[in-house]
């Protein structure tokens, strides 16, 4: 028999967890892929929004956003997350129960989320859209897992923290911060809510969690993931571990600045902008870096990577990381970013990142941890190789796309001509022009998803294959006593510090809060970038209403409201934005892509009668335009009786309302509506539209630059 | 206070110190994780996933 040795015990790990969380992911990953095809499809061909609210692009955009990052990523990152830490914290995690409650907690709000989103119950912040509601249930199960993860670091048996569990304890801090920060939000109903930052405050805000939403949630938990799971599938040791002290420390330090780059020839102030253009450039080292690190693990292992899939799909995503982290950089040059911002080199920028980085990260994992945890061997390695081409070839299709259709649409906007007028005024025909690349990436797409079903059916067999009788795996780790935990009088320097995980988690919460608190707090004191003579009126409140209309349908996703300080941006849409027309904007609406024109000017621009007509069938006025139909819109009525409390809110936020124009914000606004409606029918749209959601979003998109005070 | 700090910075000089104090701290830290002494306890930590079977 054999005996178990002294000092040393047998213990269980949960495997049952992370069974739960790579299924969650596999389901998950085929919602976000199809939406996300869906969606290309729409751009390629409007009929394929079917006049359906519920899967109009505005909509169903964030539902793909959403299912790729916290439903198939945070799935993929949880189940990496409990299978590692266990065994270099060697013990089980702390509570079953807490596992359960965050994976069924988890879950949940991704059904909250699948079924809000589509009814259009949205904050229009982008990653962030989710309503009040499920913004305290993540809080809440955010926690939940926190607690049990650190408890577990909390009753170790291994002294020392590995790198990989560096990079989990950022990204439980620093997500927790922002998460709270960009969520803090008022409630007006049910499912909906007005963010307590405004216009600028609220892009800064805004834009440093968007960024570090990719940072510490699709950058160093899959670092952490990297840095165990390479060492283990190649069973040789990280390249370097001084270099990847350096890249925790200088990547947690330093990614926190860059969210000013998504606001680059913004309004923001130009310290701002530099700050984050500076500290995006410096990303760079870093990033490469943990690179260099992950890829030189293979060294004198390099032929693995004929033979295992599990190698290729590994190597094949940090290969993705290092190009995305080449091009982030590029693109948050001020100069760059006026050619790429907007367009669809964005686009292809982060899918180079979600598809290669990130999936093929979590595809790579996965084929190695479902034949390890159901113990037995992978179904058919030649089905996973096929699945590696053929979703590599998607990804290439895909990048190569959009990346022309960025460059060609970005310079077609910036062409101006010797006499100093746009060469492409007419702003559909910089669409129409790309409409073909959009068929190409909807394309690359499917073979993604070809892939991704060729990895279902091969994982299905695997498990198949599997011994009925599953058990946790068995191993035999030191007991905890004081001499396993001790410390040794040769600890020093950072060995000593990866010795004290409460130490370390405040030091790393010091390192991303130096560069949050420089960055967003003086423009959260917006008032000292106000000037008092430009400040705008407030929207009335029938405005007000077509406005959480306008926010609800997502049309931020293709239409910005800023006007760049560029000449090109000036001479298409007019005098670049200020900061004072958006100060009273709850949510901030400036955008980020430009798939139809700029609105910030848009107000008085067309007759009402144009926007009726546009809104009904956009083709009618704009031949050529992708933008959906919005025929429900004539069809829903506004909701008037919430407008007192919305308005009311406003106030107590600091928007100049009277309290007679809060008493009485229903009945101006059904006035309002009335006249409009009026004049809608006069010119030749049908009679009784005054309690419809058509009336009021074209009351407010006629306010769009008629806000500022004339000189 | 953190008001009157941050008005520092369009001060190129302060802005300056500051990116000084950014730098010198970071060639600290990298000298110091890549002095020779602690070879082997790199050594010892890069091994930890490598430590269990599965």
């Amino acid at each position: 028999m054999n005996q178990t040795p002294k000092n040393m015990e047998e213990i269980y790990y949960d495997d049952k967890i992370v069974k739960m969380f790579l299924i969650a992911m596999m389901s998950f990953a085929g919602v976000a892929f199809i939406a996300g095809l869906l969606a290309a499809i729409q751009l390629a061909w409007w009929p394929a929004n079917m006049n359906l609210e519920w899967i109009t692009f505005g909509r169903l955009r964030p539902l793909h956003t959403n299912a790729a990052i916290f439903a198939f990523a945070g799935n993929a990152i949880f189940a990496g997350i409990y299978h590692s830490s266990q065994r270099l914290l060697k013990t089980r995690m702390a509570s079953d129960l807490l596992g359960r409650i965050h994976f069924w907690g988890w879950q949940a709000i991704i059904l909250a989320a699948a079924i809000t989103l589509p009814l259009g119950y949205s904050q229009s912040k982008e990653y962030a859209e989710l309503e009040w509601p499920i913004d305290i249930a993540i809080t809440v199960v955010w926690v939940v897992f926190a607690i049990n993860f650190f408890w577990t670091i909390a009753k170790r048996r291994e002294k020392h923290l590995y790198v990989a569990l560096w990079f989990y304890i950022s990204t439980i801090v620093t997500v927790a911060v922002l998460h709270i920060v960009n969520s803090i939000e008022i409630p007006v109903g049910m499912f909906q809510s007005y963010p307590v930052w405004a216009g600028i405050q609220d892009a800064m805000v805004q834009w440093w969690y968007g960024h570090n939403a990719v940072a510490f949630f699709l950058t160093t938990p899959f670092l952490g993931l990297m840095y165990y799971y390479i060492p283990k599938a190649a069973n040789r040791p990280v390249y370097s571990y001084r270099l990847s002290i350096i890249h925790f420390w200088a990547l947690v330090f330093i990614y926190i600045w860059a969210g000013p780059h998504h606001l680059l020839n913004t309004a923001l102030p130009e310290w701002a902008q530099t700050v984050g253009m500076v500290f995006s450039v410096m990303l760079w080292a870093p990033s490469w870096g943990g690179m260099i690190n992950g890829l030189l693990t293979l060294k004198g292992a390099w032929h693995l990577l004929r033979t295992e899939p599990v190698i290729k799909f590994l190597v094949t995503a940090v290969t993705f990381y290092g190009m995305s982290t080449f091009e982030g950089p590029l693109l948050s040059i001020k100069s760059v970013s006026s050619l790429g911002h907007y367009t669809d080199w964005i686009i292809a920028h982060v899918h180079g990142g979600a598809l290669g980085w990130n999936g093929f990260l979590a595809f790579g994992m996965t084929y190695f941890l479902v034949p390890k945890i159901w113990r037995t061997e992978l179904y058919s390695k030649s089905l996973a190789t096929w699945h590696f081409w053929i979703g590599l070839l998607g990804i290439l299709i895909y990048y190569i796309s959009m990346w022309a259709a960025g460059i060609t649409q970005g310079l077609m906007w910036m062409a101006i001509d010797e006499s100093g007028k746009l060469v492409y005024p007419d702003f559909v025909e910089t669409v129409t022009r790309i409409v073909p690349l959009y068929w190409v990436r909807a394309l690359g797409g499917l073979l993604f998803i070809i892939g991704y079903l060729i990895m279902c059916y091969n994982l299905f067999k695997t498990i198949q294959l599997a011994p009925k009788e599953q058990h946790d795996t068995k191993a035999l780790v030191p007991k905890r006593t004081q001499e396993t935990l001790k410390d040794n009088p040769a600890d020093e320097g950072h060995r000593w510090l990866e010795g004290f995980a409460t130490l370390f988690t405040v030091l790393s919460l010091i390192a991303i809060l130096v560069g949050s608190v420089i960055s967003i707090y003086p423009t959260i004191n917006m008032q000292k970038y106000i000037q008092p003579a430009n400040i705008p009126d407030p929207y009335t409140s029938l405005e007000l209403a077509g406005r959480d209309i306008y926010v609800k349908e997502g049309c931020y996703l293709c239409h910005s409201q800023m006007i760049r300080k560029l000449e090109f941006d000036v001479l298409r849409f007019g005098p670049a934005s200020t900061i004072e027309e958006s100060m009273y904007d709850r949510p901030f609406q400036w955008g980020s892509k430009r798939t139809g024109p700029d609105l910030a000017r848009l107000g008085k621009k067309y007759p009402d009668l144009w926007h009726y007509n546009h809104m009904i069938n956009p083709r009618s006025v704009s031949p050529g335009s992708i933008m959906p139909n919005y025929p429900w819109l004539e069809r829903h009525d506004v909701d008037f009786l919430s407008l007192r409390r919305k308005l009311s809110v406003l106030k107590r936020l600091g928007v100049p309302y009277s309290d007679e124009e809060v008493a009485n914000a229903d009945i101006d606004a059904q006035k309002e509506a009335q006249i409009l409606a009026e004049d809608l029918h006069k010119n030749g749209a049908p009679a009784g539209l005054e309690k419809k959601q058509i009336t009021a979003l074209i009351a407010y998109l006629q306010s769009l630059g008629q806000k500022a005070k004339k000189e | 206070m953190l008001r009157n700090a941050f008005n520092h910075f369009t001060d190129t000089g302060m802005t300056t110190f500051g990116l000084l104090i950014f730098a010198g701290f970071f060639l600290t830290l990298l000298v110091w994780v890549y002095l020779p002494v602690r070879k082997k306890f790199y050594k010892k930590m890069s091994q930890l996933p490598l430590e269990s079977e599965d």
